[in-house]
């Protein structure tokens, strides 16, 4: 049945005059999809609102140089998240390494411009790249080093030698980028940040004598100097070279010849190193490696600058200590593995993190496992991290600022484009507020210094699989201070299980959506959560298809407080929302500051069970703004 | 770079590591405070951190927090007691612009309620989030002297300072202000207008409202009612009801204003106010053309105490084409039952 938008009497005579005299008029309005809007404005209709209702004002809060125009948008249009989301989905998917550095770059307003290929010279190109790269590094190839290099190089074909010159060339780029971004800071303000900036969050250094709040705005104002985006223009540069080398290793039929060490060249910065399809054990960290074989194990420590292709095998990859295994700590660090089961062991700041630099893993196939402590597996903060994965089905564990995290002035955001795969984050950092529950912040989480600096982009994509997420405080799409936190789901029979402040949360004056486009969903939590908006924050959780089951105890399932904004909207299936009751849940909303909030329930079809005692096509409302839409809908469109 | 440059840098980075170190470096007195902290003696606790004196205050603070634990508490109680002589600490405190420090503070400032040394301050004081915390501390402690203060702060060009002023400005409820407050609700800002309605409701919750203004404040908060965003009408909702019965026969007036908003929201002032003439108005209401207004009256039914409520309900019900509505009506009278 269409729905009954046009309960308006003056909206209804109206439609009523068009149709009688223009018949077709009736058949395009049939197939016309209807427009979330018009859903949303007969909603609120009753508690006397409408969707142009739901927006903030973005100056609540004094601006800083970190917020990024995204969020901005958002907070003016909180119900533009939804569009916002699948469009950053769509642009993410099927991309290559670059074009999401280039497109996150391009979402933290720092706009990469210009061309981001390589070309080599005809002549020795691989002799020429590793003199570019050398200088950019700030040495020189004495004549001992280039007689070797060149001899070591002969043994190699051309094209071979060509296809090493892209990828020895884009590292040389990205370390001219990298040195430009920092062409601002004196030596002695990169020594802070060096010695400092994880201590934002990596340790916790909490003091009682005010010292972390002296290194915290000491860390942000150096870190304003930053030129970021030759800082990520590197990121893009290095890794469109790679994926050009890699591509044309492949049609070189690579594979078949490299059965030994093919060229090892050792600079101060780390080896070159070409081959060996054996089971290598490597240490330390090269400066660039490709391993086109075998059963390898890495032992990482690390350099600013590293490069790691593994064509296949089964390897294992370890940290020595922190900031190692493709962490972009003040430069580029890329691993990628095109196949094979492979577990990546890191400590905290790894695993496709980027600190003040750009880190990506992007590993194509295989069931992989991905152990990591904080600030790990796809997260950013003044950088990229970026953690890509296909194929298999992988398994993710960590502790903290993980698994798409974006922190202040940057993106963290991790990919998995296939295999039901299982996400777990928590055991370490316990939450002040409750005994044995963790703080995560982590799985599609944003997150801001209160006061001080907004937030950054925090992301995790999951495009198909039947996936399992499972963490406690700050989790599943959510985020804190002006920062944007995302996770989707494209499809698959998916878990989420959470605490509080969770699943399309957003606390304090942000904004976080959890959507999940199919399948037969299972979401549990505590509080403040499943489209939960706390203090000026919008929380969205959008379900489109599958019969869905909702559990929560309280503040949660369209809940607003402190002047936010909860929504949650399940499009289709027959849908079960249990909840403690009376404990502001499903459609609620309350008063602060003399003014309300907004918590919106909306069910657009299906045979949906309530533990309020809602009924099904009926609209319920609570003072200061709680509403339950159930109607049945068809052809419904997002259209913000 | 010139040598005098180098020499410079090099002196501005030998004092920032001297401050920072000195900033660090061990004192006697927040040695004895971390210890008596450390101490699980909570009974003589107060009375030990007391008699550290005026210069432990700082180091005392750092134990306060947000998270209500009986820790913070004691702390916030001890610097409660040092009475006015925490008053420079606290100052300072909300000078760090970091959030929690300022709530804290502000919640001490009003505990030891002096506002004069807070007047001063406040006066020359710069910064955007400090002045207004401590015009909420102001507000809070409520005197007279602090009257120069709002009315100064209430025609700054920032907005927001300027709307918690004048908000304030009805918390003291000096009737000569009111006058201002009217042409305020004027104001172009929304957030100016959104302190102005506020202020309102305050004159009127004091009954400091003249008659011959009580007119021209309703007809102020009517168009309070229907504005652009839910913020502004929701303020002026409240105002509005403040003025009770004197507000109905104004409100009649409004009835078939064009503004569903404006419509609406009378209906929930009605709902507030809960008198008998506020349910004859309520009463017309229940015809309106627009079914979300027919909601608000079924609600406001169903939530206020008036006599003939469910026989309204009923009769509603009896004429309602809207299937929500309808519903809904079935459900409230159910419920009543």
């Amino acid at each position: 049945m269409r729905s009954t938008i046009s309960e308006n009497p003056r909206r209804r005579k109206k439609v009523r005059g068009v149709v009688s005299r223009f018949p077709f008029v009736l058949l395009i309005l049939l197939f016309t999809p209807l427009y979330s809007q018009q859903v949303i404005d007969e909603a609120l209709h009753p508690v006397g609102m409408s969707s142009d209702d739901i927006r903030f004002r973005i100056d609540e809060s004094p601006s800083d140089c970190y917020r990024v125009s995204v969020v901005n948008d958002v907070m003016e249009s909180p119900l533009s998240l939804f569009p916002l989301t699948e469009a950053i989905a769509d642009r993410l998917r099927g991309n290559t390494a670059g074009e999401d550095i280039v497109y996150l770059s391009s979402l933290l307003d720092r706009k990469v411009r210009g061309s981001y290929r390589v070309s080599i010279s005809r002549r020795r190109p691989l002799t020429n790249a590793l003199r570019k790269l050398y200088s950019g590094l700030g040495g020189s190839l004495s004549d001992d080093e280039a007689n070797y290099l060149w001899d070591e190089a002969h043994k190699l074909s051309i094209p071979l030698q060509k296809t090493l010159a892209v990828g020895v060339l884009g590292l040389a780029e990205a370390v001219r980028y990298r040195n430009l971004a920092f062409s601002s800071l004196t030596d002695e303000e990169v020594r802070f940040l060096m010695t400092n900036a994880h201590r934002l969050l990596i340790e916790d250094t909490t003091t009682a004598d005010g010292t972390e709040e002296f290194f915290t705005r000491r860390v942000l104002w150096i870190s304003k100097k930053i030129d970021y985006a030759s800082l990520f223009k590197g990121g893009a540069v290095l890794s469109n070279a790679l994926s050009r080398m890699v591509h044309q290793l492949e049609e070189q039929g690579i594979y078949e010849i490299a059965d030994t060490v093919l060229f090892r060249f050792p600079t101060p910065w780390g080896d070159i190193v070409l081959g060996n399809g054996g089971c290598n054990d490597y240490t330390g960290t090269p400066l660039f490696l490709v391993d086109v074989g075998g059963d390898d194990r890495y032992n990482l420590r690390w350099r600013p600058f590293s490069v790691i292709i593994d064509l296949s095998g089964n390897d294992r990859y370890a940290a020595e200590g922190d900031f190692s295994v493709a962490t972009g700590y003040f430069g580029y660090q890329l691993i990628m593995e095109k196949s094979g089961d492979d577990i990546y062991t890191g400590g905290s700041a790894s695993l496709g993190c980027g600190l003040f630099g750009v880190g990506m893993l992007i590993d194509e196939g295989g069931k992989d496992r991905f152990i990591g402590g904080s600030f790990t597996e796809g997260a950013g903060a003044f950088g990229i991290g970026l953690l890509v994965s296909g194929g298999g089905n992988d398994e993710y564990i960590s502790e903290r600022y993980s698994q798409g995290f974006g922190f202040t002035g940057g993106a963290g955001v991790m990919i998995d484009t296939k295999g039901s795969d299982l996400y777990t984050v928590g055991r370490k950092y316990e939450d002040f507020r409750e005994e044995d529950f963790f703080s995560c912040l982590s799985q599609g989480f944003g997150f801001g210094i209160r006061d001080e600096a907004s937030g950054g982009i925090g992301a995790l994509f999951d495009f198909a699989g039947n996936d399992v997420y499972v963490g406690d405080y700050f989790v599943q799409g959510a985020s804190y201070w002006y920062a944007l936190g995302i996770l989707y789901d494209r499809s698959g029979n998916d878990r989420y299980l959470a605490r509080r402040y969770s699943q399309g949360a957003g606390t304090h004056l942000t904004a976080g959506i959890l959507l999940d486009r199919e399948g037969n969903d299972y979401y549990t939590t505590w509080g403040v959560s499943q489209g939960c908006g706390h203090d000026l924050s919008v929380g969205m959780l959008v379900d489109l298809s599958g019969n869905d089951s909702y559990t929560a105890t309280v503040l949660s399932q369209g809940a607003g407080n402190d002047n936010g904004f909860g929504i949650l909207v399940d499009v289709e299936g027959n849908d079960i929302y249990s909840a403690a009751r009376n404990s502001r849940v499903q459609g609620s909303g309350n008063k602060m500051r003399g003014f309300s909030s907004l918590g919106l329930l909306i069910d657009l079809s299906g045979e949906d069970t309530y533990s309020e005692g809602y009924k099904n096509n009926a609209i319920y409302t609570s003072k200061q703004y709680g509403v339950v839409y159930d109607n049945e809908i068809k052809g419904f469109h997002w259209d913000y | 770079m010139t040598m005098r440059l180098k020499v410079f840098i090099g002196i501005i980075s030998a004092l920032s590591i001297f401050l920072f170190a000195s900033f660090v470096r061990s004192d006697p007195l927040k040695d004895a405070v971390d210890s008596l902290f450390a101490q699980a003696e909570p009974d003589s606790l107060k009375e030990k951190l007391l008699l550290l004196g005026t210069d432990a205050i700082q180091y005392i603070f750092e134990y306060t927090g947000v998270s209500d634990k009986p820790e913070e508490k004691l702390a916030k109680d001890v610097i409660v007691s040092f009475g006015n002589d925490a008053i420079p600490e606290m100052l300072s405190q909300l000078r760090t612009e970091n959030w929690m420090r300022m709530w804290v503070a502000s919640d001490i400032l009003v505990e030891i309620g002096d506002p004069l040394p807070l007047e001063d301050a406040v006066l020359k004081e710069r910064r955007e989030k400090v002045v207004s915390h401590l015009l909420y501390i102001l507000e809070k402690i409520a005197r007279p002297s602090s009257l120069r203060v709002f009315r100064h702060f209430a025609v700054s060009g920032n907005k927001s300072i300027a709307s918690r002023a004048i908000s304030a400005l009805g918390t003291l409820g000096d009737t000569t202000d009111i006058r201002f407050v009217l042409k305020a609700t004027r104001s172009g800002s929304p957030r100016v207008c959104r302190g102005a309605y506020s202020a309102l409701g305050k004159f009127a919750r004091r009954g400091a409202v003249p008659p011959e203004l009580v007119g021209e404040s309703v007809s102020c908060l009517v168009s309070g009612l229907g504005r652009r965003h839910y913020i502004e009408r929701d303020v002026a909702v409240d105002a509005l009801a403040a003025f009770g019965d004197d507000a109905v026969e104004y409100l009649e007036k409004y009835l078939n204003e064009r503004n569903f908003y404006v419509r609406y929201n009378i209906v929930r002032v009605l709902e507030q106010i809960g008198t008998s003439g506020a349910f004859e108005v309520l009463t017309s209401l229940s015809e309106d053309e627009d079914w979300g207004v027919r909601w608000a009256v079924a609600e406001a039914c169903a939530n206020a105490d008036f006599p003939n409520g469910e026989l309204l309900l009923r009769r509603m019900l009896n004429v309602e084409e809207s299937r929500f509505l309808r519903t809904r009506l079935s459900t409230l009278l159910t419920e009543g039952d």
